[in-house]
């Protein structure tokens, strides 16, 4: 195969490179395989803090998303459907992994006061991510599907393959150990 | 319970807006700075994948026709031995009292065996004297065989279907060919009944009459033999019996010109094709088999380092580069599957029964791609060993196929284990090669498996085996795909070479 470099040179639309990638033409596939694994691998990073694991998700999750893109219908956002994807195959290498131990005894739910919330909008991101990262894979799991993600405990629940009732339970303690782990460094 | 439902209000107001700040933050993060995309990284591990994925199905595949051939020759087997009775191609055949009443009035009684249907039935005979007188002189035809005639007639019986009851004339040979005799009349009628391919004999009735001159000399007739004989079926009983069997036994007796004559003896050659651990992928070059860290056993009670190795440690001209606990500890130890070849020779104890055994050598590879200082790490070991196996076969021995199921032992002794590491020292690959000790002990596996053998010639023939096998028996023994394999399946293919020591 010969590499077309003058048409990468070319500005196109994301659309073209959709087209392009559904025509299976490797070089629509190489522009958008640079152009969203950045972004990608950040989103593999909050469920798998091994950088190998999640860089390896990511080559995984382009795969899918080569073989899957027929199925990709342009109604909602590209990138939202890829998002999903990658989520996805974090979630799947996180169960192949068995490092997601959920149990679904729900505690008594906790949550901030209005002044640990105006304290957390005030906190850096990467404080925030770093402090993530300290929580035990089940927790941050939990917490980067259904509070950044957006997923609905159903949704999570059918993408980790556990009772709806494990998500939630484990969300709520999630949260709770999050707020817990913020005090303790005082950042609310 | 008003107040109760005002808090849990405001706790999942709270929750929601802890939601929108954690989403507003961290939808959206910063990758990591020194990731950068990597087009070759992912082909890489996409061809990995794609491969990885043929093994799998390669593997499933593997294991499915593992089971349906294991399963197909069980069943196989308990078929033959439990319901032996209903095989279709079976002759059943008269045992019967016959009351046999020559003219003397002299009543004997004897059973029909399969065989007497094919044995010249033995005759009373008497003389008639120059006076008139009768004498019974006690004269008894010898029985003989008469392979040629009725193997054709049975044969062709058991193939026709002549619907619920028929007879069927099995003719008795030409009488010139009996010496001292000459042709007289004779017939022997057999009733039988043919369904699904087997004959059951109703009833088997034998009459004779025969005069012949009784001579005293050249030209000199004493007088005549009068040689008669009635056998009538009084009872009967139906049992079954293998025509097979039946024929090929006068076959074996009478072979036809150009008739492939069953080997007693038998030699093969065969090389393994593949290998493939059960519960693992099959092997490849590219990848390890089982468990990669599973070396780190040398250092447990079942491996013993300093038994293994005579020398330790590797020593250039710097200095000691590396020893074997250095070397080993916590490295994975890639295994190339196992290169077989064999010769053996097989011995029919019976025309379904036949014991093997030979010589095995077995070269098994192993490697590291990288290891700290060492560029790379090979392992070659040797092995030799003596197989001793029965197999059974289900398929009559003139068929040009073969379907059996062979089972036994193997017994093998480590001959040589030497690892190489190469190794740059100051730019200039070097190389080091170790010794390993000779394992003391014997590796002794247990295997089992269904092998299908086709004929080309009448003394040649290809044979496929499929077989699993379990090491028993591993102490001491290098690290090797066998050892991190215990129950491995494997595919060989070989020629075998039939002796006709008829």
């Amino acid at each position: 195969m010969k590499e077309d470099d003058t048409r990468l040179a070319s500005k196109v639309t994301e659309e073209q490179l959709i087209d392009g990638c559904r025509n299976n033409d490797w070089v629509a596939q190489k522009e958008l395989y640079s152009i969203y694994a950045p972004k990608m691998l950040s989103v593999c990073l909050k469920y798998l803090k091994n950088r190998e694991l999640a860089e390896d998700a990511l080559q995984e999750g382009f795969m899918l998303v080569f073989n899957k893109i027929e199925s990709y219908g342009k109604l909602g956002s590209f990138e939202g459907w890829l998002r999903r994807i990658f989520v996805n195959v974090s979630c799947d290498n996180l169960r192949r992994e068995k490092i997601l131990q959920l149990n679904d005894q729900l505690d008594e739910a906790s949550t901030f006061t209005d002044k640990e919330l105006n304290a957390l909008e005030k906190i850096e991101s990467e404080e925030l991510v770093n402090s993530l990262t300290e929580l035990p894979d089940h927790y941050r799991v939990a917490l980067s599907l259904h509070a950044i993600e957006g997923f609905t405990f159903e949704e999570m629940a059918e993408m980790l393959k556990i009772k709806t009732s494990a998500c939630k339970a484990t969300y709520y303690r999630a949260r709770q150990c999050f707020g817990d782990l913020l005090r303790s460094k005082s950042l609310i | 319970m008003f107040w109760g439902f005002i808090e849990i209000k405001i706790i999942n107001m709270m929750g929601r807006e802890f939601e929108k700040i954690l989403k507003s933050k961290l939808y959206e993060t910063k990758p990591p700075s020194d990731f950068i995309p990597d087009w070759n990284r992912f082909l890489e591990f996409k061809r990995k994948k794609e491969l990885e994925q043929k093994r799998r199905v390669l593997g499933i595949v593997l294991r499915f026709a593992a089971g349906f051939t294991i399963l197909f020759g069980v069943g196989l087997g308990v078929y033959q031995f439990a319901f032996r009775d209903t095989v279709s191609n079976e002759l059943a055949v008269v045992t019967t009292n016959v009351e046999t009443t020559p003219d003397n009035g002299v009543t004997e009684s004897r059973e029909i065996l399969p065989e007497n249907l094919l044995i010249e039935p033995e005759t009373n005979q008497e003389s008639v004297q120059a006076d008139g007188s009768i004498e019974n002189i006690g004269l008894s035809a010898q029985p003989s065989l008469l392979s040629e005639v009725s193997t054709k007639n049975l044969a062709e019986a058991a193939s026709m279907d002549l619907g619920e009851t028929s007879s069927i004339v099995i003719p008795k040979p030409d009488q010139s060919t009996i010496a001292g005799k000459q042709p007289g009349t004779r017939e022997t009628q057999v009733d039988a009944l043919v369904v699904n391919g087997q004959i059951e004999i109703n009833s088997y009735k034998t009459e004779n009459t025969e005069i012949r001159p009784y001579t005293l000399g050249p030209q000199l007739i004493a007088g005549f033999i009068v040689e008669k004989e009635s056998i009538q079926t009084k009872e009967q009983t139906i049992s079954s019996y293998d025509i097979d069997e039946y024929l090929r036994e006068f076959s074996e007796l009478y072979p036809e010109e150009g008739e492939k004559v069953p080997a007693k003896w038998s030699t093969g050659l065969f090389a393994n094709a593949l290998a493939s651990n059960v519960t693992g992928l099959v092997a490849d070059k590219d990848y390890s088999i089982g468990n990669d860290y599973a070396n780190t056993k040398y250092f447990n009670t079942s491996y013993n380092t300093d038994a293994l190795w005579t020398n330790c440690t590797f020593t250039s001209a710097n200095g000691v580069i590396a020893s074997a606990e250095q070397l080993y500890y916590n490295k994975p130890l890639k295994h190339n599957p196992p290169l077989t070849l064999s010769a053996t020779a097989s011995w029919a104890v019976t025309p379904k029964i036949e014991l093997e055994s030979g010589l095995v050598y077995t070269y098994l590879y192993s490697y590291y791609d990288e290891y700290s200082n060492f560029n790379s790490y090979s392992q070659k070991v040797h092995y030799l060993g003596i197989p001793l196996s029965v197999a059974f076969n289900y398929l009559p021995e003139k068929s040009k196929f073969d379907i059996y199921n062979i089972g036994g032992i193997l017994a093998e002794k480590c001959l040589s284990a030497t690892g190489v590491i190469k190794s740059y020292q100051n730019s200039e690959l070097q190389e080091y090669e170790m010794e390993k000790i000779k394992s003391p002990h014997i590796m002794l596996s247990a295997n089992i498996g269904l092998g299908i053998g086709y004929d080309i010639f009448t003394s040649l023939g290809l044979f496929a085996e499929s077989y699993v096998s379990y090491y028993i028996l591993d102490e001491d023994q290098p690290v090797t795909f066998k050892t991190e394999n215990k129950f491995n399946m494997n595919l060989r293919l070989g020629v075998r070479y039939k002796f006709n020591t008829k």
